[in-house]
């Protein structure tokens, strides 16, 4: 596959999983271009990698934690600056979006490890082994907690707005 | 099997919500091949510079160092005075030169009277 192809494939699905983990689409779409650019690099460098989707998804994971982590630091400081009225946790601009914001909100209540193979699982859309080599888990385990992160978020999210889904719980 | 319905249907609701617009999935895509297409400047080179930095920053040193040093090692200085078409050369260490026209023609056989008072 064509690695032109491969990136166009993979950024949707990386902003789609940054902005799950972040809740900021300008972070997002960060995070999700510095992954595809180390995938290129790699790619240019030595060939493609043996998964490119659990390769530049590893990256993006790293990544969206070290974003995580810098922001709560700069958290305070930017309060102070006035930078953070630009940028909650949930982006202003998508506040409205209830159904973004409701499905953020679920995912938060969810145990960081089960978030995250759901994520990798039905937005990466990778298959288990490669969620299991991303996670650094056993693909047995990760099949268990993206079971539980199912349920878990039938019961956590509302009723949809059109009336599709009745609330199970 | 309403349940199963249910579970696919969380899994439809995320991915619907998390929808990116393709207009900012083609700019990540057009930046990351642009920005990985740029050769990295490699590591070495950056050795390299580090290197070539130190090494003229001690050569300047070592310049600066031997120009003060051969400075200090300077002949001590002298005092140029002159009296009409006589000058007078005097060094800081007590030595004295005194350097005057040529004699116009020879003076060979002339003698001095010493008379004394």
């Amino acid at each position: 596959m064509e690695l032109e192809a491969v990136v166009a494939t993979l950024a949707p699905r990386l902003i789609a999983y940054a902005l799950a983990r972040t809740g900021c689409r300008g972070m997002a779409e960060d995070i999700a271009q510095e992954s595809l650019t180390a995938l290129v690099r790699r790619w240019q460098r030595a060939g493609p990698p043996a998964s490119p989707d659990g390769y530049t998804f590893a990256i993006a994971k790293r990544r969206v934690g070290r974003a995580i982590a810098r922001r709560a630091l700069t958290a305070p400081l930017d309060a102070l600056r006035g930078v953070a009225r630009d940028e909650p946790g949930v982006d202003q601009a998508y506040e409205d979006r209830t159904e973004l914001a409701s499905v953020l909100s679920a995912m938060r209540a969810l145990g960081r490890a089960d978030r995250d193979a759901l994520l990798l699982r039905v937005v990466g859309e990778l298959s288990f082994d490669e969620i299991a080599n991303v996670t650094g888990s056993s693909p047995g385990a990760v099949k268990m907690r993206i079971s539980r992160a199912r349920r878990r978020l039938v019961a956590l999210l509302p009723e949809h707005s059109n009336g599709r889904r009745t609330q199970s719980a | 099997m309403d349940d199963e319905r249910n579970l696919h249907e969380v899994d439809a609701r995320v991915r619907a919500a998390l929808m990116t617009d393709a207009a900012a999935s083609d700019r990540v895509t057009a930046r990351a091949l642009a920005d990985g297409s740029v050769r990295a400047v490699p590591r070495n080179w950056y050795a390299v510079v580090i290197v070539a930095a130190l090494i003229v920053v001690l050569g300047a040193g070592v310049w600066q160092w031997r120009r003060t040093t051969r400075a200090s090692a300077a002949p001590p200085s002298l005092a140029i005075t002159g009296h009409g078409s006589i000058l007078v050369v005097d060094s800081e260490d007590g030595r004295r030169w005194v350097v005057g026209p040529a004699p116009a023609r020879r003076t060979g056989g002339n003698y001095v009277i010493v008379i004394p008072q």
